[in-house]
């Protein structure tokens, strides 16, 4: 997906003196801003939660007891989509001898890093309204376009692995934490089966949909991070490029990528990447292009791939449009294949 | 939903009494403890309007148990199963079994070591299936107790199965017969006599069925302990 900033920074790193400066990493000697995955994540969450999934409660521990610092969510998938969505890692205290749950994240995505080097602008502000001696404040903004690759593993979604009985004599028992989630889980409606070769607990798929059709939704009205006041600038995507592909590999990787001269959208990569990955994927892949967005890029990118539009591999449209299709789509059960692992 | 509780008795052996008798109360107690109400509607009134109780349990069962005639022996390594294929009686199965220690099953204790939710076979798909019961089937015709050789055995295992089908609102199964059969077996419940034999069928049953028995049991008096299946 990528983003468009601006004139923004939605997302800062640490603060010099007054100056609020922007996350950049250096490539080639070269700055980069970014805007991490947790930032990101966070306006995915707050999305679902407007949308009216509650998100898991955050408490934190830590400075308070004089212990190490954490900030924990209920940990609890079957409750929370966003517990489900965006898995956690809760650490038990080694002196308490206290279990670590944690789930691995069924949505992973990377940075959002600018596709071309950028060079900041440091705002200079002054606060001189109704006080004697004036405040000075600054703060960097930058206009760029952020991309990051993103997966969505749809099999996992809803899918809560149980305890193996790996090692000899080792029992696989529930603790009582996990023993109450399979009953909250089994009162959903809940089967067991085996998954990736290890025993599972699974939600009805009606509700799998749901929580992931909440996600898409939500990134299609994505908004959030800091300075919205200067700078404001919505977070909808102004290019996604999506395809349903069996396992891990990511065929987009090279599809949305820049130079010195700024953003590409290489036509000819993603043509080249679906025929070498022929069997893997399932047509269509969704392009969401938001019109008046490098409209340049846009004719060539037609142009290259006319053929794939033309026979509906390749559908172009509104990223909004393209996201809710897809999430009405599934909560449809018209994509209900995609819940599970394709056969080998 | 099958769960599997692994046990240890405080005794040696089970009178013959104990070994089916104390299932139903035994089921009943785990559900009252986390929903009184379901408890109570299933053991008044059955579940949403038939007098059936999709609920399934076995006896305690013994691994490495010694050998003694005339005595249901017990060993460290035991094994109760509890089952529903209803999510609401499931999961306040499980959720009751979470934090118990202990299970008193008739005059004896059966410490509790640990449950697991039992993964269960692939899933099933759609057409022939083969399924053997690990505890006797109890079946009745005109108030006289059915083995697997009487006439109408067959007549009335489908009938069972295609009132629980109902029950559930899942096609019934077609096709059964008995592909083979255990030893006839005599069990006292409550003063009154459970005859029944372990029984090995065949059948075409939709997946899902299929599945909702294996948490539930063949024949009847499942909550009673009868027609688990392995």
């Amino acid at each position: 997906m990528l983003i468009s900033v601006e004139a923004g920074a939605p997302n800062n790193g640490k603060g010099e003196d007054t100056t609020a400066r922007v996350k950049y990493a250096t490539v080639r000697g070269r700055r980069h801003p970014y805007v991490s995955a947790q930032a990101v994540r966070r306006w995915i969450r707050d999305g679902m939660a407007g949308r009216g999934a509650p998100a898991s409660p955050v408490t934190r521990v830590g400075k308070a007891q004089n212990r190490a610092q954490k900030a924990n969510t209920d940990a609890d998938p079957i409750t929370y989509a966003d517990d489900d969505l965006f898995g956690y890692m809760r650490a038990g205290a080694k002196k308490d001898d206290a279990a670590t749950t944690l789930r691995d994240s069924p949505f992973m995505l990377g940075t959002l890093m600018s596709v071309a080097p950028v060079h900041p602008t440091e705002d200079f502000g002054v606060m001189s309204r109704g006080v004697g001696e004036p405040v000075l404040h600054g703060h960097e903004f930058y206009t760029a376009d952020l991309a990051a690759p993103f997966l969505f593993d749809l099999p996992r979604v809803g899918t809560f692995t149980l305890p193996n009985a790996d090692g000899v004599g080792r029992p696989n028992y529930l603790t009582q934490e996990q023993a109450l989630q399979v009953a909250q889980a089994a009162a959903l409606g809940a089967g067991t089966e085996v998954f990736r070769g290890q025993g599972a607990v699974r939600l009805p798929v009606k509700e799998r949909r749901h929580r992931a059709a909440l996600l898409l939704e939500a990134v299609a009205h994505l908004h959030g991070g800091a300075k919205q006041a200067l700078h404001y600038g919505d977070r909808v995507p102004s290019l996604i490029v999506m395809v349903p592909f069996k396992g891990g590999v990511n065929p987009l990787a090279h599809v949305i990528t820049g130079d010195e001269g700024g953003l590409l959208v290489r036509g000819d990569v993603l043509r080249k990447e679906l025929a070498a990955w022929n069997g893997e994927w399932i047509p269509p892949v969704r392009v969401g292009w938001r019109p008046g967005f490098r409209d340049d890029l846009r004719a060539d990118f037609e142009k290259e791939c006319a053929q794939e539009i033309a026979d509906g591999t390749i559908v172009v449209d509104h990223p909004r449009t393209v996201l809710l299709g897809l999430a009405s789509e599934m909560r449809g059960g018209a994509l209900d294949a995609w819940f599970d692992d394709a056969a080998q | 939903m099958r769960v599997k509780v692994d046990v240890e008795a405080d005794r040696p052996s089970l009178a013959w009494d104990d070994v089916h008798g104390p299932a139903r109360a035994v089921v009943y107690g785990l559900l009252e403890e986390h929903d009184p109400v379901l408890a109570r509607s299933l053991h008044d009134d059955g579940w949403r309007g038939h007098p059936l109780k999709p609920v399934g349990v076995t006896s305690p069962q013994f691994k490495g148990a010694p050998r003694k005639r005339g005595v249901y022996t017990t060993s460290p390594d035991g094994s109760v199963w509890f089952g529903s294929p209803v999510p609401e009686i499931a999961a306040a199965l499980v959720a009751a079994l979470a934090v118990r220690t202990e299970i008193v099953w008739g005059a004896a204790r059966l410490r509790v070591r640990g449950f697991t939710v039992e993964v269960g076979t692939p899933a099933a798909v759609e057409g022939l299936v083969e399924l053997e019961t690990a505890t006797p089937v109890v079946l009745r015709r005109e108030g006289r107790e059915l083995l697997p050789d009487d006439e109408h055995y067959v007549e009335r295992l489908q009938h069972n199965l295609s009132h629980k089908a109902d029950v559930l609102e899942l096609p019934a199964p077609r096709g059964l017969r008995v592909l083979g059969a255990g030893p006839r077996r005599m069990f006292s419940v409550r003063g009154a006599p459970r005859v029944g034999a372990t029984v090995r069928v065949g059948m075409e049953a939709d997946p899902r069925f299929v599945d909702a028995v294996r948490s539930w049991g063949l024949g009847l008096d499942t909550v009673q302990g009868f027609g688990w299946i392995r």
